[in-house]
């Protein structure tokens, strides 16, 4: 008898969808990086253990394809047709209202190893011990690239307003 | 064989101390000194070494204060905010989110279900509650504000709008306004 995985598209897709696109910053190569993600998870024979593991397991597996997709050399030489980095900023849907746009912007083009523990902790709300857990790091690792993220981020807002002025 | 006696060894001398004679009764008036200053101006030890906190503004450590057995920052606590336990509240059950990328932190508001506190009373059953008790209910508007830090502190409080004044400038009772006015 054939499993029936359409719950995991209802629990996860719009999440796995979110981190995704904060890290490939176009709609089409965060969706493709979502279908790999579950089709690699209905794949998978190792056991698991609860729905956090499940969760953790398809946050992981999502990031991990987005860097490889990032690092191959296809990637690196073909730019996105459709849209600015502006516009696609604008995909993410989030469960709530954010009136900052622009951090969000200023965030999402920060170097990966910020980019992902900042995201999941203000954005998707996940707490540093299961962002470690997430990302295979230490909770102290994960408070410094916290902190010195948030640093960039002031950054790059500065730069932006410095950048604007008449 | 009685103790051999050195002829003509010369006395061991005496080691030599290190600090110079007095020096220890001079560090010690100094200390002394140091601390009546301080004692005077108000200052803390800690305070003091960073140079920055003046004697007005408690320390780190005696800001956070525990109130109901809930371990809050007092420096948050106001005659409307009050320590509340932590919830564990999603961002899907929250009426109003503030995310604070460059200061640190989040906030998740909700508002209180406004017959909810008269009937929490456990020395009361569903069916005592007086028309008195509900009025007080409907009356008193409350929103429950939790929020998270960059160092992984998660804090929880109980903002009694009745007493927050419309111009208010503390983050909480100002984060709690907005929730009241999404809802």
């Amino acid at each position: 008898m054939e499993q029936d995985w359409s719950y995991l598209a209802e629990e996860y897709r719009a999440m796995l969808y979110r981190i995704a696109f904060s890290n490939m910053k176009n709609r089409a190569d965060a969706e493709d990086a979502v279908q790999e993600a579950f089709l690699r998870y209905m794949k998978e024979d190792a056991p698991i253990q609860n729905k956090e593991h499940e969760k953790a397991w398809l946050i992981r597996t999502t990031i991990h394809i987005c860097l490889d997709i990032l690092k191959s050399g296809w990637y690196q030489r073909t730019v996105p047709w459709d849209e600015s980095f502006e516009s696609a900023a604008k995909n993410i849907y989030l469960p709530y209202q954010i009136r900052d746009d622009l951090t969000l912007e200023a965030v999402l083009q920060l170097p990966t190893h910020y980019r992902n523990p900042i995201y999941l902790f203000y954005y998707e709300d996940y707490s540093i011990h299961e962002i470690a857990g997430i990302l295979n790091e230490k909770e102290g690792t994960i408070k410094t690239r916290l902190r010195r993220g948030r640093e960039e981020v002031k950054k790059i807002l500065t730069a932006r307003n410095t950048e604007g002025r008449p | 064989m009685g103790i051999q006696e050195v002829q003509g060894a010369k006395e061991a001398p005496a080691y030599q101390k290190k600090k110079k004679a007095g020096s220890g009764e001079g560090f010690q008036e100094s200390l002394m000194q140091n601390l009546r200053v301080r004692e005077q101006d108000g200052e803390t030890c800690a305070d003091s070494a960073q140079g920055k906190k003046r004697s007005k503004e408690p320390s780190e450590a005696a800001r956070i204060g525990v109130t109901g057995g809930v371990r809050v920052n007092a420096a948050m606590l106001t005659e409307a905010v009050q320590a509340e336990k932590v919830r564990h509240m999603r961002y899907e059950e929250s009426d109003h989110v503030e995310i604070a990328v460059t200061e640190g932190y989040t906030l998740k508001g909700k508002r209180l279900d406004e017959v909810e506190e008269p009937l929490r009373d456990s020395s009361e059953n569903m069916t005592d509650v007086s028309e008195e008790k509900m009025a007080e209910g409907r009356r008193g508007s409350r929103v429950y504000v939790e929020a998270k830090y960059e160092d992984g502190r998660i804090e929880a409080y109980r903002v009694e709008m009745d007493r927050v004044s419309q111009d208010t400038t503390h983050t909480i009772e100002r984060f709690a306004l907005e929730t009241m006015q999404e809802t």
